[in-house]
């Protein structure tokens, strides 16, 4: 079977990197608002396994259009003879340098390639388009046009009506935010041209959604293990003689967030990487809700528990131990160790909500003091680290390839729903086995959290 | 891994493809993983023999302190300057029964620490232990390492930053291996030194106890002890006489007066068969096991670790992968940065080209730019159309020339032919002027459309313009 292939034509500077970037997931194929940015054909297999399923091919835009149009009128004086003169046209200016581009993007359609025709719905249709849609529709070859729905897109039904006289198959996606299940149907599109390409088409598209799958596997764990490093990582620093326990204190809260702050950063690049970006690191400064500092009273607010939910959390866990003395005196206690239970841990949950950390003051033999700093009773951060990485997660997991701006939230990109009461009080408690586990007997820990990660990731 | 991860994702995918098809459909996982490291790891061996020196180290050091620690003990338990007598419950109870005990919890910590640890004083314990557990002291003896192999030591320890969860459990059981290695070199110094105490010094055992214990009752005692070797070396097993005759007090009195100085020394043989059974089989046996689950935990880790996992991926199955096989060389990224200019605006023109049908009627476009008559160009109009009117131009020898143009259209080869054609047919000045149209109007070019079209026009004699009047400028 040949593999089947794609050009993505059309007027210079419309989305056909973009769109390519897109489809290819790759975001290292050069995209500008320039004309010209491509200059030359550009052929991105789609390998699954090795294989290669499917290609797309960018192409440079219509320079010469109604020149080459008018070659082409000239060598061609009935119907049967256009697909011909398109590839006399190929082979007669190859190497001339007035249709560089028209040569480059006709060449892949003479040797067989699908026609993927891309026109911008944001701006209106003109009379200099029809040449290169003659052009094309002499080629012969089967052909999909794909509107692209960028910005506010409000010539798309004048387009509509133009395309529709070139093209049998005319679709509207918006390259730059389509989710995956608009590529993926237009992957299926492009199968529908010739029923020879569908096999391989659906293969691909079945290793995209595997792909999606295991991706979100492996940001589970990353943010599981992220969480877990947050909860056990505990700097400490040795007081020099003389040196004030407070100003000791306040240095070592600046290594401990300065490390917890690393820790983010590292897990962020790795998820980034999962979904193939890697090209993001430097636009981290633009993100508006996840790159707020990670210790602003503002994100606290935001991701964590508030004081409240804080100390319901304490209560119910204060309630579950005293629920145990209960359930061992047979009921004697009249449920009093519940009820103290609750009492004491909610209050010691309110009380430690607005602490930073547990610093520990040791004292060492031969004289030596040490202090050591660790998340101990801040119930907050985990769900913090939680909630930031679930938004920057649905961000990234989101993102098209074809996109160049900084990594920006969008009004509803963000948007997740709140931990249940079940949820939140699952996750505090694995929260808290994790900060007390032996480093030995972590690794079981934190593939539960993987998991319950991986569920609340998938979930709305 | 952690070094790969910083490579280019294109680059590895393309890499591990090769090493995919290298290895065919069938390679087991671990093959598949130990393959990659030899192919991706330039340093891969020097790091395994680093990492197998640093093993070896850590285990010579501690089976040396072992046997040291074993020797030392020996000679003080049976320390003998003839005026009393080696007390073999003594023996039995420091050389067997405590490092019995220790075994049993160092397997109990092993097994099944959390558990156990939350257990009251159970926890303390085995924290006491864990504490002096010769696993422990593999990190002072890395401090002694070379650099690489400290390095080493310290990710399998769990000191490094780079030290992953996931090698819990291989840190679990090399702590128990050295553990039992540190047993075994503890009962063969032991044993060496008390075959040669027995070989080169004359000892006089006997047995003593604070407690009311019958010398039935100890012989009942030795005789099960003595079961495993009973049947093949009677002599190693302690008589009901022998353990009579050996019975002493405190106050230095002896249960028989009249001892023969021969049955004095009959204990060794079943002490030095009770710690060779008891004491250096059980520790080999535990060295061995905690080997083996040493080797699986390894196993495990190697393909159960988050990275291993992605790279079988990438060997197995499930790897997409869509980057060009032939990138461009130089990417808009290198481009110099472009800042939209303000163009001088054109109040008046000798003649205006509305270039591929901008949609303003010509009236309006002729009273914006000063002129009588709007000119046609590009679009739908046909190139002999454009040669006409370039004929046109150069015989009515036009002073300045204007072509409106869609700002949003980027500039294309097709319009500057147009404007070389005018140029060269005699146009004192070419100007281009790209606008945007708002209810029927021209306005001014947004910023985005100025710097596309500064940029497709800054090697080109032909300038750019604004139009007349207010227009938008965002």
């Amino acid at each position: 079977m040949t593999l089947p292939r794609f050009a993505i034509v059309g007027h210079p500077n419309k989305g056909k990197s973009s769109l390519v970037a897109t489809l290819a997931q790759d975001d290292t194929v050069p995209v500008a608002a320039e004309s010209g940015t491509t200059r030359r054909a550009v052929h991105y297999p789609m390998r699954v396994n090795g294989t290669a399923l499917y290609e797309l091919i960018d192409t440079p835009g219509f320079q010469r259009a109604r020149k080459a149009l008018n070659w082409l009128r000239h060598a061609a004086s009935t119907a049967a003879e256009r697909p011909m003169a398109v590839r006399r046209f190929v082979t007669a200016h190859r190497d001339d340098p007035e249709f560089h581009a028209e040569v480059g993007l006709l060449a892949p359609i003479v040797d067989g390639a699908g026609i993927i025709y891309v026109v911008d719905g944001a701006v209106p249709y003109g009379p200099e388009y029809e040449p290169e849609m003659e052009i094309l529709r002499w080629s012969g070859n089967h052909s999909l046009a794909v509107i692209n729905a960028i910005g506010e897109p409000r010539h798309v039904s004048e387009w509509r009506n133009a395309l529709g006289q070139y093209f049998r198959v005319v679709r509207e996606v918006n390259v730059l935010s389509a989710p995956l299940e608009q590529r993926l149907d237009l992957l299926r599109a492009f199968g529908e041209m010739d029923p020879d390409w569908r096999p391989a088409l659906q293969n691909a598209i079945d290793a995209l959604l595997r792909e999606r799958d295991s991706a979100h596997t492996r940001s589970a764990r990353i943010i599981a293990e992220l969480i877990s490093d947050a909860l056990v990582t505990a700097p400490e620093l040795r007081l020099a003689p003389g040196m004030e326990p407070e100003r000791a204190r306040r240095e070592l809260e600046d290594v401990y967030r300065a490390r917890l702050r690393e820790l983010e950063r590292r897990a962020r690049d790795r998820v980034e990487q999962t979904y193939h970006h890697t090209e993001l690191t430097r636009n981290e400064m633009d993100l508006e809700i996840v790159d707020t500092d990670l210790f602003e009273q503002r994100t606290w607010e935001l991701f964590g528990l508030s004081r409240k939910g804080l100390a319901t959390l304490g209560a119910s866990g204060g309630a579950a131990a005293g629920a145990g003395i209960d359930a061992a005196l047979g009921g004697a206690s009249l449920l009093l160790g519940t009820f103290v239970g609750a009492v004491t841990g909610g209050a010691a949950a309110w009380l430690a909500s607005d602490r930073l950390a547990d610093v520990e003051h040791r004292h060492l033999p031969f004289g030596d003091q040490v202090l050591q700093i660790r998340a101990g009773a801040n119930r907050n951060l985990p769900f913090v680290l939680l909630g930031r990485a679930r938004v920057h997660h649905s961000i990234v997991s989101r993102r098209n390839h074809g996109r160049r701006e900084a990594l920006v939230v969008e009004e509803g990109a963000g948007a997740f729903n709140p931990l249940t009461a079940a949820q939140r009080s699952h996750f505090g408690k694995l929260f808290g086995q994790i900060a007390r586990s032996a480093s030995e007997s972590r690794e079981a820990l934190i593939r539960q959290l993987s998991g319950a990660v991986e569920e609340l990731l998938n979930g709305p | 891994m952690n070094r790969d991860a910083d490579g280019s994702l294109h680059d590895r995918a393309r890499r591990d493809e090769r090493i995919r098809r290298a290895l065919g459909p069938v390679a087991p996982p671990v093959q598949r993983l130990r393959t990659w490291l030899d192919h991706v790891d330039s340093e891969g061996e020097s790091l395994e023999n680093a990492a197998d020196r640093a093993l070896a180290m850590v285990t010579t050091v501690l089976l040396s302190l072992g046997m040291l620690f074993g020797a030392t003990t020996a000679a003080g338990v049976f320390y003998y300057d003839g005026s009393g007598r080696v007390n073999v419950l003594a023996v039995m109870g420091v050389l067997v029964c405590f490092p019995a005990v220790l075994l049993f919890l160092s397997w109990a910590a092993a097994l099944n620490g959390p558990r156990i640890a939350a257990v009251p004083l159970v926890g303390d314990l085995l924290g006491a232990v864990g504490r002096v557990s010769p696993g422990r002291f593999a990190r002072v003896i890395s401090r002694i390492c070379p650099e690489d192999q400290r390095l080493i030591l310290n990710v399998l320890l769990g000191f490094d930053s780079n030290a992953h969860p996931s090698l819990g459990p291989v840190r679990r059981w090399l702590a128990a291996r050295w553990s039992h290695l540190s047993g075994l070199g503890f009962f063969s110094g032991a044993l060496a030194t008390i075959l040669a105490l027995v070989l080169f010094t004359d000892i006089a055992f006997g047995w003593s106890s604070t407690l009311t214990v019958s010398s039935d009752r100890i012989h009942g005692v030795a005789k099960t002890l003595a079961i495993p070797w009973g049947n093949l070396i009677p002599d190693a097993v302690p008589t009901l006489e022998l353990v009579q005759a050996t019975r002493y007090f405190r106050s230095g009195e002896i249960t028989s007066p009249v001892v023969d100085p021969v049955l004095l020394g009959q204990w060794w043989s079943f002490l030095v068969l009770s710690l060779i059974v008891y004491g250096l089989v059980p520790r080999a046996a535990s060295a061995l096991v905690a080997r083996w689950l040493l080797s699986r935990a390894v196993s495990r880790t190697f393909v159960h670790h988050p990275q291993s996992e992605a790279v079988l991926e990438r060997l197995t199955g499930g790897s997409v992968d869509g980057h060009a096989s032939d990138p461009e060389e130089e990417s808009p990224a290198s481009w110099p940065e472009s800042v939209p200019r303000e163009w001088p605006e054109i109040r008046a023109s000798d003649h205006v080209v509305n270039w591929s049908s901008v949609p303003i009627v010509d009236e309006t476009l002729a009273a914006e730019f000063g002129t009588a008559t709007i000119l046609h160009a590009g679009g739908e109009h046909s190139l002999e159309d454009d040669a006409a009117l370039i004929d046109r131009l150069a015989t009515s020898r036009a002073g300045a020339v204007t072509v409106v143009c869609k700002a949003w259209e980027p500039p294309v080869l097709d319009l500057t032919d147009f404007l070389d054609a005018v140029a060269a047919g005699g146009a004192a000045t070419v100007r281009v002027v790209p606008v945007r149209v708002d209810h029927g109007t021209p306005i001014r070019a947004q910023p985005r459309d100025r710097i596309v079209w500064q940029r497709a026009f800054a090697s080109s004699p032909h300038s750019l313009a604004s139009p007349p009047g207010k227009g938008m400028t965002h």
